[in-house]
């Protein structure tokens, strides 16, 4: 992957997820689809360029989306460095860890979101919590199984981490 | 342990400095994302095209521009026609009432969303022009939104069917049910989260008669729009059988999408200073 590879990624990603995401949406529930390659790189890089490419992408969301600038970057930011942490203890391979720090990490950050809504005066209780949050974290968690998976097995994500630590070459 | 406490402090005092940020950011301390906004739009507003389609219908005064023109002349056009739509919302915002209300025409720079719930618009009038948070925002007899965040140039209006904006209305229609002396009942109009597009209307007791199809005007209680305004129209009422209010719901005036530019009620007594009730 060249130096150029990631931010342009990281644009797109963010400019698929402000404009293009809601295509994908199941009963209401839009998949972060920023936040599955947000883990997908702190599973797979190093800490410190997978926390900035979290960070950049939530920069980007916080700019495009009605979030007040920073909640997104500190959301992403945070998620990064859990899902690093966790993915330090845990086997990296599993379909089951992979799902569940997505699903994790998802849910933060939706649950940051909708905080960030009630302080405009916006009002959250558990059922628009569990409707919101959850179940596109859910939604977003299957759909991170699907493009973790492939995106194993594409040569522009090799560049992320040295070859011989991509699931793609057990 | 030190080492690994120094490799997270970097990360950790970004993700504080964000936090703090957005606190700032929230509370309209900073403004720092409304004038980004100001100086993306010209770049965005295509892709919000592409978020947001404009519907089939709200975009008349605008021949052919797309198709038959390019360049310069349908950039022409499109001014023109967005110039237009300000005129005529200033004369129908304007004209027949004495509302106790100046009004400031403005455009629509972005509509910004979220999960298909959240509705934004940024205007191009801000704290400059005498805008405050909490000031209703109408489009030609219509009630649509009132602002949330004021920037210098820019601010943010937030829709009435967004979660938490609220508007004082009164029903129409319901002398026709009742079959007496015609009587307003006022009542609260809500967006509420998980019902995109829909707005509750709330405190209408059981005992007001009221049906699909009624329309529902804004009844300026708050201070913040002018009375009459069209909020919506009744679509469905739902009644709980233990509970003492209807359970209302209306869809509002006109689709938001095509919205590209709009009118901001400012009290006429307004002095410039605080906010309007929100």
């Amino acid at each position: 992957m060249t130096r150029l590879g990631v931010p342009v990624f990281a644009l797109f990603l963010v400019l698929f997820q402000s404009f293009m995401a809601h295509r994908l949406s199941i009963y209401g529930a839009v998949p972060q689809v920023t936040i599955i390659f947000a883990v997908f790189w702190a599973l797979w890089a190093p800490r410190r360029d997978s926390f900035r490419f979290a960070a950049a992408l939530g920069i980007g969301l916080d700019i495009l989306g009605p979030t007040p600038l920073g909640f997104s970057a500190a959301a992403y930011g945070m998620a990064s460095l859990g899902a690093w942490r966790l993915g330090t203890w845990m086997n990296r391979d599993s379909h089951a860890v992979r799902f569940m720090l997505i699903f994790a990490a998802s849910l933060f950050a939706g649950t940051l979101n909708l905080w960030a809504a009630s302080l405009d005066g916006a009002g959250f209780g558990f059922r628009e919590w569990a409707a919101d949050a959850v179940w596109a974290s859910a939604y977003t968690a299957a759909l991170g199984m699907v493009f973790c998976h492939a995106a194993s097995f594409m040569p522009f994500f090799r560049g992320i981490r040295p070859v011989g630590c991509m699931p793609s070459d057990a | 342990m030190y080492r690994k406490l120094a490799g997270i402090a970097g990360p950790s005092v970004f993700c504080c400095l964000c936090m703090a940020l957005a606190l700032a950011e929230s509370s309209g301390g900073t403004c720092v994302k409304l004038r980004l906004q100001r100086v993306l739009a010209p770049a965005l507003s295509r892709l919000d095209a592409v978020r947001f389609p404009i519907p089939a219908g709200a975009d008349q005064g605008f021949p052919g521009a797309e198709g038959e023109c390019d360049g310069e002349r349908a950039r022409l056009l499109r001014e023109n026609s967005v110039l237009r739509e300000q005129l005529a919302d200033m004369g129908a915002a304007g004209g027949p009432r004495d509302s106790g209300f100046r009004f400031e025409s403005a455009r629509v720079l972005r509509l910004v969303g979220w999960n298909g719930d959240r509705r934004l618009a940024v205007i191009d009038l801000g704290t400059r022009h005498g805008i405050r948070a909490g000031m209703g925002a109408i489009k030609g007899d219509a009630a649509v939104g009132k602002v949330l965040e004021c920037g210098p140039d820019t601010s943010l209006v937030r829709f009435l069917t967004d979660s938490g904006c609220k508007a004082a209305v009164t029903v129409t229609g319901c002398m026709q049910h009742a079959g007496a002396d015609p009587v307003k009942f006022e009542g609260v109009a809500e967006g509420r989260a998980g019902e995109p597009g829909r707005i509750r209307l709330l405190h209408l007791g059981v005992s007001v008669p009221v049906a699909a199809g009624d329309c529902v005007l804004t009844s300026g209680r708050f201070g913040d729009f002018p009375a009459g305004l069209v909020a919506g129209w009744v679509e469905s009422v739902d009644n709980d059988e233990y509970s003492q209010f209807h359970g209302i719901v209306m869809r509002p005036a006109l689709a938001y999408e095509g919205i590209r530019s709009l009118v901001v009620a400012v009290p006429a007594s307004f002095a410039g200073a605080g906010e309007v009730g929100r």
